[in-house]
């Protein structure tokens, strides 16, 4: 008998057993064994969710500006945009990406106003947000 | 955790959040005339994505277990002030 030929016999043998015990039974390298199934939910949740760190230059209002770039991230999942700034726990969010970039805008800039109005009267988590903004917002000429 | 808007608007209503009534996105938790949290309303009607859901709870710097007693109830506002003390975000 040839090699090839015991190569199918064993393999034949050994068709019945699971793909783990079979693999130890040829003495290989075993790699942790998922099925295709939990594989395909893998990679359709790598599709589904992904989360891109990027910047926003513009606050698209005509009252106040950027002094610095924003960092944020955007993700998009089930056709939902949402993009978040991490320094200020704020989001936007929208159907395109665009929409979600103009809320969290608008939102910063309510914000933003809403910390003036009261800035006699901040706690600790506005307080800290007020520095942030003062730094990175200045009103447009 | 998806929910509807209506179940995120009773807890900002339970935790006492003020809402402003034109149009705004913002709702702010004020305790001794102080502002202490921000959060953010959410748009349209119906179902609040999960995604979104989660960012509004971090909002309210609850974890999931909190945030699942203050829709369903035990949560109430004394003991969220008593969370938010905990966690030193009121002093």
């Amino acid at each position: 008998m040839n090699r090839l030929s015991q190569y199918e016999k064993s393999t034949a043998e050994e068709s019945s057993l699971p793909y783990y015990e079979t693999e130890v039974k040829r003495n290989l390298t075993v790699a942790p064994v998922v099925s295709i199934t939990q594989y395909r939910q893998v990679i359709h949740n790598i599709n589904q969710v992904r989360t891109t760190p990027t910047q926003i230059l513009n606050l698209r209002s005509d009252k106040y500006q950027l002094a610095t770039s924003l960092p944020v991230t955007i993700s998009e999942e089930d056709n939902l945009y949402v993009i978040t700034s991490h320094d200020l726990n704020l989001f936007g969010y929208g159907e395109t990406e665009d929409e979600a970039i103009q809320d969290l805008c608008e939102t910063i800039v309510e914000y933003y106003e809403d910390i003036e109005n009261n800035k006699e009267n901040l706690g600790k988590i506005p307080t800290r947000d007020k520095h942030f903004l003062e730094r990175i917002i200045q009103k447009c000429n | 955790m998806q929910l509807k808007k209506k179940e995120i608007e009773s807890v900002f209503k339970k935790f006492k959040f003020q809402i402003k009534e034109t149009h705004h996105k913002m709702a702010y938790l004020f305790y001794e005339s102080k502002m202490i949290l921000k959060s953010r309303l959410s748009q349209g009607s119906g179902n609040v994505p999960g995604n979104i859901t989660d960012k509004i709870r971090g909002q309210l710097y609850l974890n999931q277990d909190q945030f699942r007693d203050a829709v369903q109830c035990p949560l109430d506002y004394d003991g969220y002030i008593t969370i938010l003390k905990e966690k030193n975000i009121i002093s």
